[in-house]
């Protein structure tokens, strides 16, 4: 499932794919993954990329509904 | 480890390794006591004339050797004895064979003067005498005597010689381990010279080691298939046209191809401190460089001996796989292109 939440705050950063990947310390094909919905990032990395996007994990990778 | 430690040291390996080279090159390596000529010898009801040829050999400097024949006669029916003997007749080495490769064990030989004797042998009584002179024994004898053997009762043979001593492979095993040693300081330095910023070791993400094991058990498989075939075709006394030994170096290529081009795909092949752009070009000059010394060797002849493939083969196989390598990273490329 694509991580629509993911690209859209990156987005709202006016970050690309390669600035957020710099800045998290991963590849940038790994963030396009994430965002995809190909790969499941760790609780870890998930952490990081909240980080810089300054969200909450909820915000980023919770399920619609709320619950995650 | 900084980067300028990692190549200082490694060139300071280098220049020890081509030191040692340049030393070990000096010492008498290699082949010693080279003759060739050519002997007529007639049959005549079974009796060779002349019946023996002896020539002295003269070993400078004391040494483990094997020592190493090729003749082929004219026509089949006259077996040649071989013998070397010291100045008091004691026998480092004997043998017979009708046309051979003839290559002795190690012998151990001192500086001194030593006598080669060639027996002619055109009769089962004048092979039994030879034997006897030369204190057959069916444990040291590498081919044990069983007597069958067809004579030719006349004839005129013209037999070519190559008789030549080498010292025992110590060259060429320190060759091997020099090649190897500066091989590996190379392809380190290249490794580390590839990296951006002063970190050596190779950075990858979570996705990126997830890509690799996979990468790697994929190719766990394909080489333990790929021997598990080549166990079963040897069983099966099926020639593979090759040693044991080349089957499994190229067993081992296909298995990195599989790993190469699986991570490649799923872009976990290049760390994330790697300048991809420099390692390519590598990828291309040694594939395009193996490639052709593949070919020249192919095309000279080295490549297949006795119908088989040998070592100088490998660069064939090894340019293939650099250049598959390349390969699949340019459609990997245009793939990436089209998807932005």
């Amino acid at each position: 499932m694509k991580n629509l939440k993911l690209k859209s705050a990156r987005a709202a950063l006016d970050l690309s794919q390669q600035d957020l990947a710099e800045k998290v310390g991963v590849s940038r094909q790994t963030i396009n993954a994430i965002e995809k919905g190909d790969y499941n990032p760790t609780i870890n990395l998930c952490r990081a990329i909240c980080k810089v996007l300054g969200k909450t994990l909820d915000d980023i990778f919770g399920e619609d509904d709320g619950l995650c | 480890m900084k980067k300028r430690i990692v190549i200082g040291s490694l060139l300071v390996i280098i220049v020890l390794i081509s030191v040692m080279v340049v030393t070990l090159g000096k010492s008498d390596l290699g082949t010693v006591c080279s003759q060739s000529f050519s002997m007529e010898v007639a049959v005549t009801d079974y009796v060779a004339d002349p019946d023996t040829f002896e020539t002295e050999i003269v070993i400078e400097k004391e040494g483990d050797y094997v020592f190493r024949a090729e003749w082929a006669p004219s026509e089949e029916g006259l077996t040649t004895g071989c013998m070397i003997t010291g100045e008091n007749g004691e026998i480092y080495f004997a043998s017979t064979a009708e046309a051979c490769n003839l290559s002795s064990k190690s012998i151990e030989l001192k500086e001194g003067k030593y006598t080669l004797t060639l027996a002619f042998i055109a009769s089962k009584e004048r092979m039994e005498a030879f034997l006897e002179s030369a204190d057959y024994s069916e444990d040291t004898w590498d081919v044990p005597y069983t007597g069958e053997h067809e004579y030719a009762k006349e004839g005129n043979f013209s037999i070519d010689y190559k008789l030549w001593f080498e010292k025992e492979d110590t060259a060429l095993v320190v060759g091997l381990i020099v090649g190897v040693l500066v091989g590996l300081a190379i392809v380190a330095i290249i490794l580390t010279l590839t990296k951006k910023g002063k970190e050596v070791k190779c950075k990858f993400d979570e996705r990126q080691e997830l890509v690799r094991g996979r990468g790697f058990k994929y190719a766990f498989f394909t080489i333990l298939i790929g021997n598990a075939v080549v166990f079963l075709l040897e069983t099966a006394q099926i020639s593979l046209y090759m040693s044991a030994g080349i089957a499994a170096m190229i067993i081992a290529l296909l298995g990195i191809c599989v790993y190469a081009n699986y991570c490649i795909w799923n872009d976990g092949y290049f760390a994330l401190n790697e300048r991809v752009g420099s390692l390519i070009v590598i990828f291309i000059v040694m594939g395009l460089f193996n490639l052709g010394l593949g070919i020249l060797a192919f095309v000279d002849g080295r490549a297949v001996q006795n119908g088989e493939l040998t070592f100088q083969s490998m660069n064939l196989f090894c340019g293939i796989m650099a250049l598959e390598i390349c390969g699949v990273l340019f459609l990997k490329k245009i793939k990436d292109r089209e998807g932005e």
